[in-house]
């Protein structure tokens, strides 16, 4: 059998090349930039960005710098200087926004390059010094880039929640894992996107701050509303979670304003005009060629509508909450100037219709919020519903969950692996005296008639913000409620490609299957799309999923998982990613599995495990052990010809090459190549052992 | 900042690692004008850091990740998400020197997902070796072969029509 393969070389061949105009480009640019005189620009000048030179006097103070810049009304400078901003390290963007009045000489397009002959600019030297505030930070880490605050997103105490200095880095992931002291921490710092990296402020500045501390309430505390973190949250670690308020009108009317400034400019005030949540693997907003248009589509998808003008030569902040290297959530604002009446915007602030937007500040003008602290059990689930009735009377068993006595619904949840709070909170709505029945929901339970609780009845007094627990918390009864279900129920999200027909997904785990998930027809319209295993154990386990039809008895490895279910971690197992390909070859019939039997001596009881290799490509393994219930051999699929060899692992010995042959999987055949027979002598030999 | 007293090193630089970046850039990037400011920022960025390196190698990863790490925003951005095809089209990277064989294969390249095409771009575009290149996508050894093997049998279709 012959195994045809891509020719590299002809592979190589068809990489695009690029035009030697552009390096001559690359090369004028940087041979000014050593000169210290003005620069050329890039093609980012129709995105309202432009290039000055910066260059280093050493007669200055470290961080002072001297910028040229080019312009055909140099007495404009003045005023610009302080809008202009730079930095440590090279080419330094800037917004002609910021210098509304200045006519900069924008950079030629690329096709413009050879045929419109440079203007020959009159220069003009400015110094700027890093404003004094900034100082301290660029001492403590040079890469600081500006400073970030929200009057009105506050503690209890009155301290902003966001209030922090702003770091960039050439390396944007850097600040994603390392603190703002450049030591390495869980959710980064806040930091700007690489538009802004040589210290310029840019038409749309962006931020990214982590989500750590997501879990908050948002309190109503003397007629102001207040961020309250979840008990035990390190509030020390930065984070953008805090943003998350602005999914409600109360936020808006109460923080419209974001300030913001880089360490060379002053700071500058910025009106929220949208947010969004976002979904998917989407970092950042990119390059925006036309700002009035990208203005008008955040308008657009915004939660809310204001009146805020938005224009082509305005400035913009965009703030990007991110988890996991994904945003989720986005609130961008607009840099007011002297024509913008703050009182007018804020009082422009209204929820679009089916937006989902709770203006709770019309609910509650004749509410108080009363914040209740209740404790949890031992050994609860680290997860569950909290609902909350109120009435004049204790609720009874017929009338409990009374949707229209009910005032309270959120979901408790802390990570997994985290140590329990001792605590939970909630705040509720409500006047004068009244009764408040607390309810705990087990939302794993499948028993909807018994899986609630009556956890605790209070009297509360809400014009006065106190409560009195009436009787005990029934924590016995809470935990009597968890008890009917197992801990540590695992969820294993399996991604299956669309378009998925007729395939059964095997779970096996210590050589059992103990799971089987059959997909009929997956489509994107589907109404459930069947994609999470939940399965049940302890310790560390690796979870295996094996896709069939129901003519094939063995199927073949379709994703493999290490999970710690006391932890709750769950992670591939190394080459366990979806085979995504293969399904949908697979489920469409253009590829089949081809079982490849292999013997093992009766008896044999120690484990083994068997991966399969094309030219060193990992294609699949198998483990046996002497209570598997999958037959002892490997399924692979694949299509042609090639040439796999097998590895055994027995306990710590690798044998490599344990058996090697020739597949032609288009006719689902094997032949062993010459000395590739299995060594089954070796079972002998561990058995031995 | 560095300011090079001449730009020798960058004409080096950009004359031994320019197609790898430039490679890298392409095969997110869709549009010739976008591609070229991201190179130019590349190397400019390079030439005005103070940048120690301990051998070629780690010059050759530090290019490549922050051409990666500049194409990412552009890549995913939501504004390049809900722009128009016509836009989309209008500048995109014409067909050089390249033969039409060579051409549609690299339109099967480009159609590859990500995660396939990348290993190709830097293994057999610009032979970066197995363990750098897993190191520059942050996955594993494994993993990178593993994506490669099937980029390659992803391609061979078109290979096949080619030969």
């Amino acid at each position: 059998m012959q195994n045809k393969d891509l020719d590299t070389e002809k592979l190589r061949r068809s990489q695009p090349v690029r035009s030697a105009e552009l390096d001559r480009r690359l090369l004028e640019r940087a041979e000014k930039l050593s000169e210290g005189r003005k620069t050329v620009g890039t093609d980012s000048a129709k995105t309202g960005f432009f290039v000055l030179n910066a260059k280093e006097d050493n007669t200055m103070d470290r961080n002072t710098k001297m910028i040229e810049v080019r312009s055909r009304k140099p007495a404009a400078f003045a005023a610009a200087a302080a809008a202009l901003v730079l930095m440590v390290g090279g080419a330094v963007y800037a917004s002609n926004k910021s210098t509304s009045n200045i006519d900069i000489d924008t950079p030629a397009s690329q096709s413009e390059t050879d045929e419109t002959p440079a203007k020959e600019p009159e220069e003009e030297k400015i110094f700027v010094e890093p404003k004094e505030w900034a100082k301290s930070y660029l001492e403590q880490n040079n890469d600081t880039y500006g400073y970030i605050s929200i009057p009105g997103i506050e503690y209890k105490d009155g301290s902003k929640v966001i209030d922090y200095p702003v770091a960039i880095s050439a390396d944007f992931d850097f600040y994603i894992t390392h603190a703002f002291d450049k030591t390495e921490a869980d959710g980064g710092c806040i930091c700007a996107d690489y538009s802004a990296l040589d210290g310029s402020q840019p038409q749309i500045v962006q931020l990214f701050g982590s989500a750590v501390n997501c879990d908050f309430e948002w309190l109503l505390d003397n007629n102001k509303w207040t961020f309250a973190p979840a008990e035990g949250a390190d509030t020390s670690k930065p984070s953008f979670a805090a943003l998350q308020v602005y999914t409600t009108m109360e936020a808006l009317t109460q923080a419209p304003i974001i300030e913001f400034k880089t360490v060379w400019q002053d700071g500058g005030e910025y009106a929220v005009i949208g947010c969004t949540q976002v979904e998917g693997d989407v970092m950042g907003i990119g390059k925006v060629d036309d700002i009035e248009k990208w203005a008008n589509m955040i308008r657009e998808q915004s939660y809310f509508d204001c009146d805020i003008e938005c224009g082509a030569d305005d400035e913009y902040l965009v703030l990007n909450l991110w988890d996991n290297d994904m945003t989720r959530f986005r609130v961008f604002a607009k840099k007011l100037d002297a024509d913008d009446d703050k009182d007018k915007i804020i009082k422009s602030y209204r929820p679009k219709e089916g937006s989902g937007y709770e203006d709770l500040g019309e609910e509650t003008a004749d509410t108080n919020m009363v914040s209740i602290e209740l404790p949890i059990p031992d050994n609860i689930r680290d997860m569950f519903l909290i609902e909350a009735y109120s009435g004049d009377e204790e609720l009874s068993a017929d009338t409990f969950a009374d949707e229209d006595r009910k005032i309270y619904d959120s979901f408790f949840e802390v990570g997994r692996g985290d140590d329990l709070p001792n605590s939970f909170s909630l705040a509720i709505p409500g006047k004068g005296q009244q009764k408040v029945t607390v309810a705990l929901i087990d939302p794993l339970s499948s028993d909807s008639t018994r899986n609630r609780v009556k956890y605790a009845v209070l009297d509360v007094d809400f014009d006065e913000g106190k409560y009195n627990v009436i009787g005990t918390v029934n924590k016995s009864g809470a935990l009597e409620m968890f008890a009917k279900n197992p801990q540590n129920n695992i969820p294993i999200p399996l991604a299956i490609p669309d378009g998925t027909k007729s395939i059964y997904f095997d779970t096996y785990m210590d050589g059992k299957c103990v799971d089987t998930l059959y997909v009929e027809n997956l489509s994107t319209d589907s109404a459930a799309v069947p994609n999470k295993i939940v399965l049940n154990s302890t310790g560390k386990k690796t979870v295996t999923v094996y896709a069939r039809k129901s003519a094939d008895k063995t199927g073949f490895e379709y994703a493999s998982f290490d999970v710690d279910f006391d932890s709750g971690k769950l992670d591939y197992s190394e080459n366990g990613e979806e085979k995504q390909e293969a399904l949908t070859a697979y489920s469409e019939g253009k590829v089949r599995p081809v079982f490849i039997e292999i013997p093992v001596p009766t008896g044999y009881k120690k484990t083994v495990t068997l991966e399969a290799y094309y030219e060193d490509v990992y294609m699949g393994k198998m483990e046996y052990t002497k209570d598997s219930q999958r037959p002892f051999g490997l399924t692979l699929v694949e299509d042609g010809v090639d040439k796999i060899s097998v590895t055994a692992v027995f306990d710590d010995k690798t044998v490599p090459d344990y058996m090697t042959m020739y597949v032609d999987f288009d006719n689902g055949t094997y032949e062993f190549t010459e000395d590739g027979e299995p060594k089954t002598g070796l079972f002998d030999q561990m058995e031995d052992e | 900042m560095q300011v090079m007293s001449d730009n020798s090193d960058l004409k080096f630089v950009i004359g031994k690692y320019g197609d790898a970046v430039y490679n890298v850039i392409c095969s997110r990037i869709s549009r010739r004008a976008e591609a070229d400011d991201i190179y130019q920022e590349v190397f400019l960025l390079y030439y005005t850091k103070e940048l120690d390196f301990p051998d070629e190698a780690a010059r050759r990863s530090w290019l490549i990740r922050t051409a990666l790490n500049m194409t990412r925003s552009a890549n995913r951005s939501s504004w390049n998400i809900f722009r128009d095809d016509g836009e989309l089209d209008a500048e995109t990277i014409p067909d050089d020197v390249r033969t039409p064989q060579e051409q549609s294969l690299w339109n099967a390249v480009r159609g590859l997902r990500d995660k396939y095409r990348l290993p190709v771009i830097l293994h057999y575009f610009n032979g970066v070796p197995v363990a750098e290149a897993a190191n520059m996508m942050g996955i594993g050894e494994n993993t990178f072969k593993s994506r490669l093997m099937r980029a390659r049998k992803l391609l061979k279709t078109e290979l096949e029509n080619l030969l």
